[in-house]
């Protein structure tokens, strides 16, 4: 399974005096298993583009292939594909409406049309994976705080056993435990099951540690396309678009300045600190 | 989707109209109202729809904008059409089919009441397209201030409508967004019978619900604790003023107003449906 | 003097069940004693329910204390008839930019709390012009508000409360929603009321880059004030912070990391322009 985005093109309003280019000529290729993040401040096109991957949106040219097939071909049926590439919107939690948790998240696999019995079963299965307590499992979603209906609803998609998991900044308002959470969810399902994963954000410093490519977009354009180094590396360019690389890039980039020896193409902390132990002889 | 819905929404443009004084142009609206309901003749009609076209005109709307704004009232036009053309009983009978019966009478009633609602939707929407909705509200809480001396909350009703405004279009993108995320989780909204096509809406509608609620409760919030108090010892940012214009307004709106209820009342004919006697009456003139 | 003055607050949250039983009582503010003085940034830092909005809404008479004592600009916050003064000395930000903007347009939303206090209608106007351009919004005064970003929104709901001219501004978690460039914006305009204007500022965020801009921060935890200090005397507490489920700026973290290898580097450090200086040091050394 591999996803290729072909020169794809969405304008809102087309037509009309207020057409607006959401993204133009945007040319993706993202393989199986691979760990993709999404970067770009507010309005630079990347929700639009995620919501043509599971076929909610139409572009206006250019195409998107999943497993060779053209999903925007009369016929292809759009309604597995939605199964098959799981769409975690931004505030997940909103969309939540089932009397219980069990039964919201039971609600995607049922729209499959798999049997009452063989939806518990995966929506308990997902559950666990996502980590909520048995407790909660027959409370009122509404009930419960930030982070855990944020679970809840993640769980909802991962219950209809998508191929692809894409997430739209899934730790958008959450206090910086709630964050560290997901992210850790996310991790933890990636391991578990070797899902391809499609993450949206603002923030490189959150991706750095996870990404196996990063996507950065800038007013409808891709910008760059490549491994989290590469990428960080321009982070004078990143920071002309209002982005920012992650702190310890920065760090290492003054220190080098500063005639130390260390290695500038660094992303987390953890690297960072033995990157100064090294330097200072230790 | 629900995003396309131009009625009732403000057109930024700068036209006379745009610049009157929306008390001027809420009771205007209301005169062309009465106006339509007591004509039932095509001559009368027919200035009606000349006033509306010199509206058109002056309020700088493009025509194509107002049209796109008809789609919203598709169904209950059809509806009403469908409703005047078999239940309307007539002599000239031009089709049967078992209880199903379309007449002459039946058919020009179907076109008369959809010209009637078109001609009223369109004039109720130059009021919007044309007035800010705050200036409306304001203009709405102005007119019906002496319904204040029969215990009529209008402060209270012009404050919820300017709120009620000014979240539509966030509850319309809540909606878009909500539909498309159970839409991603496999809802279907569009197959199914009528009544599974509606329980499909619950996982939409409860969530909206939801949402709604949070809303006005952080709005009440937000409105105290900026001193909100009622409309008691308020003042005013932009106090209503009438201009020249205004007076101009009024004086063209009565004298459209005497000329249709002169016309009605003269005009007035035996058989209100025959257009053919009144063409016949208006050339004996 | 300071402008406020809580001592021993206490206020508590009553669940009930179906039937009206109490089910359970949560204590979100416990014994809370604090003061801020005029001018003064104070940031309080707490994790989700850590009981930091509630405190907030007292500051601004949005709820009341069940125990303690609270003065605002030495007025008794708990007096029923002291109300619309204190919400007028103390405004109050809330975190969804949506569900606190009034007006349908820019200048409308910021009128709002004037007219509500019944101000003439030219100062009106000047304090909306001179508050929209206090936090850099001027030249929108005439948009919708659904037109702005997300920062866009917060730096209008700050002019809304400017406009009152308080003289405390309670901001609770005003970034929450918005993206890094927003947050910069509103971030921006808060540290320049603060020091152009002079307006005490309580900003509730759980972002611990947010808090170092503060002169003194409170840290709370299950309703109590667990820290308080200078953004230095309580980042250096790293362990202590991850415990309370907080965050440590970064170059904190990587100092702290560094000294947990037995570097002998400063544990106050903040920023990466410390860290950079403290790291050549040694190395020149």
């Amino acid at each position: 399974m591999k996803i290729i985005i072909d020169h794809l093109t969405h304008k809102y309003e087309k037509g009309t005096s207020h057409e607006v280019v959401a993204f133009e000529d945007v040319n993706i290729v993202i393989e199986e298993g691979q760990f993709v993040c999404l970067i770009g401040h507010t309005g630079c096109g990347k929700s639009t583009l995620i919501q043509h991957l599971n076929g909610i949106l139409k572009p206006d040219s250019g195409t998107i292939y999943y497993n060779g097939e053209d999903i925007f071909e009369k016929g292809y049926d759009l309604r597995s594909l939605r199964q098959k590439v799981g769409l975690v919107f931004q505030y997940p939690e909103h969309q939540l409406f089932g009397e219980t948790c069990f039964s919201d998240v039971c609600y995607g696999p049922l729209n499959m049309g798999l049997s009452k019995k063989e939806a518990e079963l995966r929506s308990y299965e997902v559950m666990k994976l996502v980590g909520i307590d048995d407790e909660i499992f027959y409370q009122s979603p509404f009930n419960l705080s930030g982070g855990q209906k944020r679970k809840v609803a993640i769980a909802g998609i991962l219950a209809m056993r998508p191929e692809v998991l894409i997430l739209d900044e899934p730790t958008a308002g959450l206090d910086p435990l709630g964050q560290k959470e997901i992210f850790n969810l996310i991790k933890k399902i990636q391991k578990e099951t070797n899902l391809t994963i499609i993450l949206v954000s603002h923030s490189m410093e959150d991706v750095a540690n996870y990404a196996d490519k990063i996507v950065v977009m800038n007013h409808g354009h891709v910008l760059y396309n490549d491994e989290p180094k590469k990428v960080f590396a321009h982070y004078d360019e990143l920071e002309k678009i209002g982005l920012k690389a992650p702190f310890a890039s920065y760090l290492m980039a003054d220190l080098s300045k500063k005639g130390f020896d260390v290695d500038t193409n660094i992303t987390t902390n953890e690297e960072a600190v033995s990157e100064i132990l090294h330097a200072l002889g230790r | 989707m629900i995003r396309d819905i131009t009625l009732g929404q403000y057109y930024f443009a700068d036209s006379t109209i745009h610049r009157m004084d929306p008390r001027t142009k809420i009771i205007g609206t209301f005169v062309y109202i009465a106006s339509l309901f007591i004509c039932k003749n095509i001559y009368v009609y027919a200035i009606a729809f000349a006033f509306l076209m010199l509206c058109i005109f002056l309020c700088k709307v493009p025509i194509k904008y107002i049209c796109r704004g008809m789609k919203a009232i598709t169904y209950i036009l059809i509806i009403t059409m469908i409703f005047n053309m078999f239940f309307t009983r007539g002599e000239t009978v031009l089709w049967r089919w078992k209880a199903l019966v379309i007449t002459l009478e039946g058919i020009r009633n179907a076109a008369f009441m959809a010209s009637r609602l078109i001609m009223l939707v369109v004039g109720c929407s130059i009021m919007t397209f044309t007035t800010m909705p705050s200036n409306l509200t304001d203009g709405l809480e102005s007119v019906m201030h002496p319904l204040k001396y029969i215990k009529v909350p209008v402060h209270e009703i012009a404050m919820m409508m300017s709120i009620a405004l000014r979240f539509i279009p966030i509850l319309m993108e809540e909606t878009d967004k909500i539909m498309k995320a159970q839409l991603a989780r496999g809802a279907d909204f569009e197959n199914g019978s009528i009544v599974k096509r509606v329980k499909n809406y619950i996982p939409v509608l409860v969530p909206l619900f939801v949402a709604s609620f949070r809303r006005a409760n952080e709005l009440t919030l937000a409105m105290e604790s900026r001193c909100y108090r009622g409309g008691e010892n308020r003042t005013r940012m932009k106090p209503l003023k009438y201009h020249k214009r205004d007076a101009a307004a009024y004086i063209t709106m009565f004298a459209y107003l005497g000329i249709i209820i002169f016309l009605a009342i003269y005009l007035s004919p035996k058989d209100s449906t025959d257009a053919a006697a009144l063409a016949g009456s208006i050339n004996m003139q | 003097m300071s402008l406020i003055k809580a001592r021993n607050l206490i206020y508590e949250y009553i669940r009930r069940d179906e039937e009206g039983n109490v089910e359970g009582i949560t204590r979100a503010v416990d014994d809370v004693s604090l003061d801020v003085s005029p001018g003064q940034f104070i940031a309080i830092l707490g994790h989700n329910g850590s009981g930091k909005s509630t405190l907030a809404k007292h500051f601004n008479a949005l709820i009341n204390p069940e125990e303690g004592t609270l003065l605002v600009d030495g007025l008794d916050a708990r007096e029923e008839d002291n109300v619309f003064d204190v919400r007028q000395s103390v405004g109050m930000v809330f975190q969804n930019p949506d569900n606190q903007i009034i007006g349908q347009v820019v200048e409308e939303d910021v009128g709002f709390g004037p007219e509500n206090l019944g101000i003439e209608h030219d100062e009106i106007w000047e304090r909306v012009i001179s508050s929209l351009k206090a936090v850099n919004m001027y030249d929108f005064k005439d948009f919708s508000p659904n037109k702005l970003s997300g920062g866009q929104k917060q730096r209008v709901s700050i002019a809304g409360i400017m406009a009152m001219r308080p003289k405390c501004i309670v901001l609770d978690e005003p970034t929450a929603m918005l993206d890094p460039i927003g947050r910069k914006d509103v971030l921006d305009a808060i540290s320049e009321l603060n020091k152009k204007n002079n307006i005490s500022i309580i900003l509730i965020t759980h972002n611990m880059e947010e808090a170092v801009l503060a002169d003194k921060i409170f840290v709370m935890n299950k309703g109590k004030i667990e820290m308080s200090g200078s953004p230095r005397e309580i980042f250096s507490q790293v362990d202590k912070l991850r415990k309370l489920r907080l965050d440590v700026p970064p170059a904190t973290i990587i100092a702290h990391m560094l000294r947990e290898k037995g570097v002998n580097i400063p544990e106050d450090i903040l920023t990466r322009e410390e860290l950079v200086e403290a790291l050549t040091k040694l190395n020149n050394r």
